[in-house]
């Protein structure tokens, strides 16, 4: 009696046993290798990854200010923080005169005026503004110690920036002294920012 | 008879006297006659008119006098430092903290097809981000404005796109937040990836 009532438990149990791995449904990629003696299996892994977020804090505008009396021209430096994982590289794709201030100037290349020997008329005309790396700033050693003049088109690489790491650009100028009121100039700075 | 004589003769001489007198009244009169008259005309010159010229355009008489009211400052005058006007220079410089995915998906090329792309205007900006993403010199998509504290997760076409991998720019224009005004832009070398 105990033998028949094992046999009938063992029955329902390989049933039941038989009935779940049935009842599991095989996932995709499940495939059952036979042979003998030592299998291979070959296991394909799956990866999906997601583009990296690039983030720059940066100005959107600089201001510059020019000093006759005192023959000085000041400006803040341009200050770049990288916020991304890993190092991005900095270009200053163009720095050109813009329009919305009282004067337009048109750039020029600093050897191409007798700067301090302008008259009024030039001294509202011309103007030779650049953009340059500030050693010590934060650059990856190799950065560019060139500086962008605006009446240049193409652009200039600065260098690399590491992850929450800031780097500075420095503006520098050669312009007239004759001006015969207040006026205000408008440049653009455009920074292109990549991952290196 | 002698003293009638002598008495004529001393009139006589009286009057010679007389006659010899008057071209020097008549001289002294006119000389005061001619003062007197300057006198007036400068009197004239300082009376107010109703439409008083320039001083320096007509030339007066007579000196010009120091009107002697008010005050000056005392010493040179002071030119701003150099600190001062840095100071005053990065008070009006804006920053912003930019977050662009460095690709963009599509899963066609066709216009008007819609793709992945995030960019984020973080809160703590005070502009307006306006994105757009050009190939070749072409916008082939540009986003809504992105205020502070809002992103985009996604862009549409609006041109036909043939299926690769490309290096594209993708430009972040700014604007103010309030004034709406067009402050700069800075570009981003990012990845187009279309099926």
């Amino acid at each position: 009696m105990k033998s028949k009532l094992r046999k009938i438990l063992a029955g329902i149990i390989s049933f039941a046993v038989l009935g779940v791995s049935a009842a599991v449904p095989a996932f995709a990629a499940d495939k059952t290798d036979t042979g003998t003696g030592s299998i291979t299996g070959n296991v394909t892994i799956n990866g999906s990854i997601s583009p990296l977020t690039i983030s720059v804090t940066h100005p959107v505008n600089v201001a510059y200010a020019i000093s006759p009396d005192a023959e000085t021209f000041t400006a803040p430096d341009v200050k770049v923080t990288n916020n991304t994982k890993v190092a991005v590289i900095a270009t200053v794709e163009s720095l050109k005169a813009a329009s919305g201030g009282s004067l337009t100037f048109t750039d020029v290349d600093p050897s191409a005026k007798a700067w301090r020997s302008l008259n009024l008329a030039d001294s509202k005309k011309y103007i030779a503004l650049g953009v340059a790396a500030k050693g010590n700033s934060g650059w990856n050693s190799g950065y560019s110690t060139s500086t962008h003049w605006a009446v240049n088109d193409s652009p200039l690489q600065v260098g690399t920036l590491n992850p929450n790491t800031s780097g500075a650009l420095s503006m520098t100028a050669d312009y007239g002294l004759a001006f015969d009121g207040a006026y205000t100039a408008n440049h653009q700075l455009v920074l292109q920012f990549q991952l290196a | 008879m002698t003293t009638e004589k002598t008495n004529g003769n001393r009139r006589r001489k009286e009057d010679e006297k007389r006659k010899r007198k008057w071209p020097y009244i008549l001289a002294i009169l006119l000389l005061l006659l001619l003062l007197l008259s300057l006198l007036l005309r400068s009197c004239g010159n300082q009376h107010p008119s109703p439409n008083p010229p320039p001083s320096s355009s007509v030339p007066s008489s007579s000196a010009p006098s120091l009107d002697d009211t008010g005050s000056a400052e005392p010493g040179s005058s002071s030119i701003p430092s150099r600190q001062e006007i840095l100071s005053r220079l990065q008070k009006q410089e804006v920053t912003v903290t930019d977050k662009v995915s460095a690709q963009a998906s599509f899963s066609s090329g066709a216009k008007d097809s819609t793709g992945t792309w995030e960019v984020e205007n973080p809160f703590s900006n005070t502009v307006i981000m306006q994105c757009e993403i050009t190939l070749n010199g072409e916008t082939i998509a540009k986003s809504a404005p992105i205020y502070p504290g809002q992103h985009i997760d996604g862009l549409t076409l609006s041109s036909q796109v043939a299926p690769g991998n490309y290096s594209v720019t993708a430009t972040i224009q700014y604007y103010g937040k309030d004034t709406k005004a067009y402050l700069g832009m800075a570009d981003y070398k990012i990845r187009l990836s279309v099926s």
